[in-house]
């Protein structure tokens, strides 16, 4: 910071917005991408006066009882200031908020099409999800990948408005891994292929300036049930992201699933199927009044969430749930704890144990050594109700 | 800060930049309204609105840009760790 700059009013970049949690707040930066964790008190001090404030008033009415405090205040506000997230200014009225209205231009975003041995539906929903104006589809295989299959379905959406295809496969020999390489060399809609089961993380081809890669990790997955984890990995700090989960579920809103048995649902992993895409069109199934059932439900009204500092950059999962019975439970496999600030291990939480069992997750877990008698009684809501 | 007015202009139409406020999803550029002055005429030179907007600088560094394009911008799924 410059002297300047103390005496004048000092407002945060438009671009970085505030999330208070439990125990502390997270400041995002939406069109850098990314986020940096600050006290409560900064919070508090940052929002106080939204009409801007100077530096030096601040610093003041914080020190008044203890001069140190100057001192620790001028070392925050110099860390905002680095991160480019604080504006000195005489006119703060001149810097206009962001809007944080949310929409897109189709009826669903995205759509998750899982593939095993058993499935033996034809292919012509791909065009049903391009008539829903989806741009983005999931593709994850569960069985051997046929890669002469996979280039029938890429034919298919040539003409399509689908703009990027993500491939999930087993990783099985180099021979289709090269197969794949070249199927993404031709065509550009493939966006991304991981191929899990693999013997390394690795990066095995890159387009260039970021339009695609080919990796291999070393997760084991066994179908639908490996899905929902949620890690800081996932935390997505972008406007669209942010401003969708203001008002709607980050996960869920405007998606479609076909599972591996043409069952039609919102997630793959939810047991609510709304028809089959052999006698069910996705049009019906997206007009049943329950397929939106969860759209809606924002980090806001979900147990433990509420008081999180990531809410807003963290995907939901509503499919594995802490308490199955309650919808607005918190996801089964989340392990942070916004009390405490900490993350933990949540396949070992006592309290998560019946609902491992409850969602036949156990054998997915072959390090766990907790026997599942040993875990305490739960809290249930045979309501389902909101919990408190 | 340098303001890469190039940039800007090759990119953003007049008519974007009049907007007061960034529209929705917008994501390939940071708007600064950073002064680009000296110390002495920078209030002058955002006291114009329409001096303002010639002073915005364009951060065409931001990372994600392609990424953002190229995906939805989230995960779809959250299978691999």
């Amino acid at each position: 910071m410059r002297k300047n700059d103390l005496g004048k009013k000092c407002i945060l970049n438009p671009s970085a917005t505030l999330i208070k949690g439990a125990s502390r707040s997270l400041i995002c930066d939406l069109e850098r991408n990314s986020y940096m964790l600050i006290p409560i008190s900064l919070h508090e001090m940052l929002t106080q006066n939204k009409k801007g404030f100077t530096v030096q008033e601040i610093s003041e009415q914080y020190s008044k009882d203890n001069k140190q405090n100057k001192k620790i205040i001028l070392s925050y506000f110099n860390a905002l200031h680095r991160a480019d997230l604080l504006v000195f200014t005489n006119f703060p009225e001149y810097y206009q908020p962001i809007n944080m209205t949310w929409d897109f231009p189709g009826d669903i975003s995205n759509a998750i099409i899982d593939i095993d041995k058993n499935t033996t539906y034809a292919t012509s929903f791909l065009e049903q999800i391009a008539k829903l104006g989806c741009p983005y589809i999931q593709l994850r295989f569960f069985s051997r990948l046929s890669i002469s299959d996979l280039k029938l379905m890429i034919a298919q959406l040539e003409t399509s408005i689908i703009e990027a295809i993500e491939v999930f496969a087993s990783y099985e020999s180099d021979t289709v891994l090269k197969g794949l390489i070249k199927l993404m060399k031709k065509n550009y809609r493939i966006r991304s292929v991981t191929l899990y089961n693999a013997p390394e993380n690795i990066i095995k081809y890159s387009r260039t300036i970021g339009f695609g890669q080919v990796v291999t990790v070393t997760t084991d997955i066994k179908g639908h049930l490996s899905c929902g984890f949620i890690s800081h990995h996932y935390f997505i700090t972008n406007i669209s992201t942010y401003t969708e989960s203001l008002a709607h579920n980050s996960c869920l809103n405007r998606k479609i699933s076909i599972d591996v048995d043409g069952n039609i649902k919102n997630c793959p992993s939810m047991s609510q199927s709304f028809g089959n895409i052999k006698d069910t069109t996705l049009r019906e199934a997206l007009d049943h009044p329950d397929f939106k059932k969860y759209w809606n439900i924002t980090k806001d009204q979900i147990a433990v969430c509420k008081d999180c500092e990531f809410r807003y950059i963290c995907t939901d999962c509503r499919a594995y749930l802490e308490n199955p019975e309650d919808m607005y439970s918190k996801p089964l496999k989340c392990g942070y704890n916004p009390y405490t600030c900490e993350w933990e291990e949540w396949s070992t939480n006592p309290l998560k144990q019946m609902a491992i069992d409850y969602y036949g997750m156990r054998e997915m877990l072959p390090e766990f050594k907790m026997k599942p008698d040993h875990v305490p009684p739960r809290r249930t809501n045979p309501e389902g109700n909101r919990a408190q | 800060m340098k303001t890469d007015k190039k940039r800007y202009l090759s990119h953003y139409t007049p008519e974007i930049l009049q907007k007061k406020e960034l529209p929705v999803n917008f994501k390939f550029a940071q708007f600064y309204t950073m002064d680009t002055k000296t110390e002495e005429n920078e209030d002058k030179s955002i006291a114009s609105l329409d001096k303002r907007f010639l002073d915005i600088k364009i951060n065409a560094y931001n990372t994600d840009c392609f990424n953002i394009m190229s995906t939805l911008g989230k995960p779809i799924s959250k299978i691999v760790r």
